[in-house]
């Protein structure tokens, strides 16, 4: 097998064994860059002598068996919001195209800690919102890999590294781990500080990540968290409660027809499998969320855009300018609304392990001016629930499908239990032809 | 058209901070915002739901 076809997990294990070398590792991602980079556009910057300088720092030690952490001489990607020291940090705006930061984010200095090598900063939206970069979805290079984590997404999707890290405030990790066929996931919020975050909404804002197997998102949660999350005995059963209210509503014909053929699949393998009835506090998602997103965007912004509209995308322009006019008993108002809905989802659980849903509308939509709608991750960002995306299908376009699997806040041990049990199921193993 | 009296609050303050061309444009996106306050204002909360 080929080093950039390597998972999270295979290469760090390979590394730790002594049988990847960190230098030839990254030597070959950078040749796959090379191969295929000016075609995705994933990447707003690749320090490749740092890079390789930090690689051979992690074959020495390697090679004496010091290794700095489970991540040790993996190579990941940073979206392009998480400030990293002395790499420029351009949040997708050209007010920042030169601005360096003096220090790490938060999740970024626990993966170093935990071993891994800075790869790249990879293409963000325009400030984590709406206004689309230049990525290109690696399985067909006219669709968009979704936003606004699209960089990290494409990049591991056409096998640029096995990992990288993105930010979700409404969906920006689950519809792209969707678009790209990965696995994504977010877990609660306070699972992973913000701090170095460059923010889009500080209360719906959350650090996710991606990888092409459920382990190795475990792997890179596992290096970030706070507080251990405790694992279960594996299980090959759960109670899935699907959810058809709303979300078939919103889905493709396709992609409701190809999430029912997965629940019969899991039946049939085991599984409860139960349909949800949802609140009635869930017609209130949407009202809730945009109107908390809208105040936050405009006071986040306040001052740049002040001083510079005209660098602002007409997207989050909107954003802002609707948040202006919004007054404090409005966002109040949504907060406390927003409160009631997460006790009422919540409750769920009581006769679920984990949601099911599709992971976006359909497949990726054709064309790189929009980033796709967010409309199926924006329920469970609202109620923090952790939140993964697992390929298993491909639609008749040839473009992958995800499904979107949910958990009680805090529960990502379950989490991960259950969506390795459904991949195990599905065994999804296409890729991109790129 | 929407009976909504929101809307026209919201295109006044938009007519204010950003002036009359710029407000038209936001029309629909007001219109819309004005919906989900009218939602969000019909939600039933108590004292006890804390923000």
């Amino acid at each position: 097998m080929s080093p950039e076809d390597l998972s999270l997990v295979e290469a760090a294990a390979a590394i730790r064994a002594g049988e990847l070398s960190p230098v030839q590792y990254v030597l070959s991602l950078f040749t796959r860059m090379s191969q295929v980079e000016l075609r995705v556009q994933a990447w707003t910057t690749v320090d490749h002598e740092n890079v390789l300088a930090e690689a051979r720092k992690c074959e020495t030690e390697a090679a004496k068996k010091q290794f700095r952490g489970p991540l040790h001489g993996v190579p990941v990607g940073i979206k392009d919001i998480f400030y990293t020291k002395d790499l420029r940090t351009t949040m997708g705006s050209q007010l920042f195209e030169n601005f360096v930061p003096s220090y790490d984010a938060h999740a970024v200095k626990r993966l170093k800690a935990a071993g891994a090598i800075v790869l790249g900063k990879s293409v963000t939206t325009m400030f984590a919102n709406l206004d689309p970069g230049p990525t290109r979805n690696p399985w067909n290079l006219a669709h968009t890999p979704g936003g606004s984590s699209s960089g990290s997404a494409a990049a591991v999707a056409a096998r640029m590294c096995p990992a990288a890290i993105g930010s979700q405030t409404v969906g920006s990790v689950g519809r792209p781990g969707a678009f790209n066929g990965i696995v994504s996931l977010v877990p609660t919020r306070e699972r992973i500080g913000l701090q170095g975050v460059f923010p889009l909404a500080w209360s719906l804002d959350h650090v996710g990540m991606f990888g092409r197997a459920v382990a190795d998102v475990e792997l890179m949660l596992d290096s970030m968290t706070e507080s251990p999350v405790q694992k279960l005995p594996e299980r090959r059963s759960f109670r899935i409660g699907v959810v058809r209210d709303f979300f078939y509503e919103n889905a493709t014909p396709e992609a409701r027809s190809l999430n029912e053929t997965l629940a019969g699949k899991l039946a049939a393998s085991g599984f409860q499998v139960e349909e949800v009835r949802l609140p009635p506090t869930f017609d209130l998602t949407q009202p809730t969320l945009r109107t908390i997103l809208r105040a936050e965007v405009a006071s986040i912004h306040e001052q740049l855009f002040a001083a510079h509209p005209e660098s602002y995308g007409e997207k989050i322009r909107v954003m802002i300018e609707t948040g202006m006019v919004l007054e404090a008993a409005d966002y109040i108002r949504a907060r406390r609304v927003r409160r009631r809905y997460q006790r009422d989802m919540a409750g769920l659980f009581e006769k679920f392990d984990v949601l099911l849903t599709p992971a976006a509308r359909g497949t990726a939509p054709e064309g790189i001016g929009s980033t796709g709608d967010p409309v199926m991750n924006g329920p469970w960002t609202l109620a923090d629930f952790p939140t993964m995306t697992v390929p298993h299908a491909l639609g008749s376009n040839g473009l992958p499908i995800g499904a979107q699997l949910s958990a009680a806040p805090l529960q990502e041990g379950l989490l991960l239990e259950a969506a390795k049990a459904v991949e195990s199921v599905v065994g999804f193993s296409a890729r991109p032809a790129l | 058209m929407s009976d909504n009296p929101l809307i026209e609050i919201l295109s006044e303050r938009a007519m204010e901070k950003f002036g009359h061309q710029r407000a038209e444009k936001l029309r629909s996106e007001i219109e819309q915002l004005a919906d989900e306050l009218k939602k969000l204002y019909s939600a039933p909360v108590e004292p006890l739901d804390e923000p």
